[in-house]
């Protein structure tokens, strides 16, 4: 079942459209929301909690109506905001508590789940400190734990290795990967940073200027196309070449040993035609895969 | 097992104890807003300076008991003295900004809005919490040194002889004290949700209290007329409307244990009532109109 459904979604600030006939639905799991900045991420994800009302089309987040039933669906949701959003003057447990039973937690509950998530998030016995003395890596440890202490079913994570060095960024990615991965949590990661979304989802959904460019799961965004082939040999080996083309192939990229091989469209068996060429030429396959691009290859297409 | 190997599970669990939408979530924030500002030391002290009028008016009647007449006659006007107490308003005003000037500001500036609003938090709750957070310190402020008092007198003169002459006070001090905990409070939260730093609020109401007070006083001044609408002038601001409406409900006018201090003439209630009830209407429309989780940037 999908965590959201949106059809024709249309969110404007006055004249200015932020996105436009968005129609999308959004699978379980871990799902990455790339865009370059300005892209309508974070104006997505605040249409979807209810901050804008949209202007156009209609949206469900976990089978819920996005403009009536707002307050339900943020009981089930968490969000960690892009920016600092920390209330002055308290503890990271205080902090993290407070959330909770502003979500409809007990006191006593509130509490105690504070201690565990703030644990899980790493912050140890800083969580009795004041907020305001905590570096940019605590504070983003403490709203990821103010997000998830009430124990929401979809987390809505914007941009959430912003300012981070590079060990509190893998610190923070671990989190992410650890929490929507078998434990009941659907994730939604909104980034500009591609390896971050590599890292930790399953799916992405690309946005550009306000509309949906692509989606697809990280393994077959990362296809290049159905009859191109990334083959390595043991050895350079001329005849290999010679052995491909008489089987209607073509080598369209070679570097070494690496051979890059486009099938005409509905070729039989690229597979046994790659294998026999081998053989017949002497050759000793390494490596044998569907061509793949990198993921920022997949994204700047998308976004051209 | 390792030594170092925790004796808890640390790994992520999910949450599946109870949780409702019918909690009273303006309860919550107002109990943290009165959290956060009893951790604060200078309003232990505020709250010890605003309770020195009463504390004065204790004295004097403590000495009253074993005064002669002079003392008496002064300390006759029991309900007048009390309006005078009450009618000091400078403490209780920096109680009010230090409660209430950072309420939603320092939400604004901290962008904390888009924490409560992610969870199931209304305008209306949010509004509603902060707003009682300032309300119940200043109420609080302003009604535990009057009841001490009053307890005191009532016991010192004989329950039931003070039943027959003052005991409206009993009935009227939670409306007293309710009076500046709601202005305060209302015009506070408007003022605190148009801005992103605590002081600057604070800087505005205290600006806006007192030159209220002296624009009231020029204009009574100003304007030749009868005494009682000179005196209604004279409270058309924030303080007057407090200690105006304070003689209205007491039905008599503020004595000073200060010989030469006091006013005679009372004002009309009916044009005090309605002009605090549209600040306290304006107060809380404009920081309704200004809470949302998201800048929205037109253009």
């Amino acid at each position: 079942m999908p965590v959201a459904e949106l059809n024709g979604l249309t969110v404007a600030y006055g004249p200015k459209v932020a996105v436009s006939n968005f129609t999308c639905s959004i699978p379980e799991g871990c799902v990455g929301l790339l865009g370059p900045n300005g892209a309508g991420k974070s104006t997505l994800i605040r249409a979807l909690l209810g901050f804008i009302e949209p202007t156009g089309g209609t949206g469900t987040l976990l089978g819920r109506d996005i403009t009536n039933e707002a307050l339900e669906i943020r009981m089930e949701v968490g969000l960690m905001p892009e920016m600092d959003c920390h209330i002055p003057g308290m503890t990271a447990v205080e902090f993290t508590a407070y959330a909770g039973e502003l979500s409809g937690m007990p006191r006593s509950q509130a509490l105690r789940r504070a201690h565990e998530v703030l644990e899980y998030c790493g912050l140890g016995e800083a969580r009795y400190r004041n907020l305001e003395t905590y570096s940019t890596g605590m504070k983003q440890k403490a709203k990821l734990a103010q997000a998830v202490v009430h124990g929401p079913k979809l987390l809505f994570l914007d941009e959430p290795t912003n300012g981070l060095d590079p060990a509190g960024r893998d610190e923070m990615l671990d989190l992410i990967k650890d929490i929507s991965h078998g434990k009941g949590v659907n994730v939604v990661v909104s980034s500009h940073l591609l390896p971050d979304i590599e890292k930790t989802c399953d799916q992405v959904i690309v946005m550009h200027g306000g509309t949906l460019r692509a989606q697809e799961t990280i393994k077959t965004i990362r296809v290049v196309g159905p009859m191109l082939f990334d083959v390595e040999l043991k050895l350079p080996t001329p005849a290999f070449g010679d052995a491909i083309a008489r089987r209607s192939a073509t080598i369209i990229q070679s570097v070494s040993t690496r051979y890059r091989i486009e099938f005409p469209e509905n070729f039989a068996s690229p597979t046994k035609a790659v294998f026999e060429a081998a053989a017949e030429s002497g050759a000793q396959v390494r490596v044998f895969s569907h061509a793949q691009r990198t993921l920022e290859d997949a994204f700047l297409e998308a976004v051209r | 097992m390792s030594q170092q190997a925790p004796i808890a599970d640390l790994s992520y669990r999910n949450y599946d104890g109870p949780k409702t939408l019918e909690t009273k979530r303006w309860w919550v924030i107002a109990r943290n807003g009165l959290r956060v500002s009893f951790k604060k030391k200078s309003l232990w002290v505020l709250l010890a300076l605003a309770s020195l009028p009463y504390l004065f008016l204790l004295f004097f009647l403590f000495m009253g008991t074993f005064g002669g007449e002079m003392m008496s006659e002064q300390l006759g006007d029991f309900r007048g003295l009390m309006l005078g107490a009450y009618s000091s308003a400078f403490w209780p005003l920096m109680i009010a900004l230090l409660v209430g000037a950072g309420s939603i500001a320092a939400d604004n500036r901290a962008n904390a809005l888009q924490v409560y609003l992610s969870k199931p938090v209304t305008k209306r709750d949010y509004l509603v919490g902060k707003w009682l957070a300032i309300f119940m310190v200043v109420f609080g402020a302003y009604f535990l040194p009057m009841f001490i008092v009053t307890s005191y007198q009532a016991f010192d003169t004989g329950i039931i002889e003070f039943m027959k002459s003052d005991g409206i006070i009993f009935a009227a001090m939670p409306i007293l004290a309710a009076i500046p905990a709601t202005l305060h409070a209302s015009l506070l939260v408007g003022i605190s949700a148009w801005n992103k730093t605590p002081w600057i609020v604070g800087v505005i109401y205290a600006g806006l209290y007192f030159f209220s007070t002296i624009f009231a006083n020029i204009l009574a001044s100003a304007i030749d007329t009868t005494e009682v609408t000179e005196a209604t002038l004279r409270h058309l601001s924030i303080e007057g409307l407090i200690a105006g409406i304070g003689q209205f409900i007491l039905n008599t006018t503020p004595r000073s244990l200060t010989p030469g201090m006091t006013v005679d003439t009372m004002p009309s209630a009916l044009p005090l009532l309605l002009v605090a009830a549209s600040l306290i209407v304006v107060g809380i429309s404009v920081a309704r109109a200004r809470i949302r989780a998201v800048e929205v940037v037109h253009g």
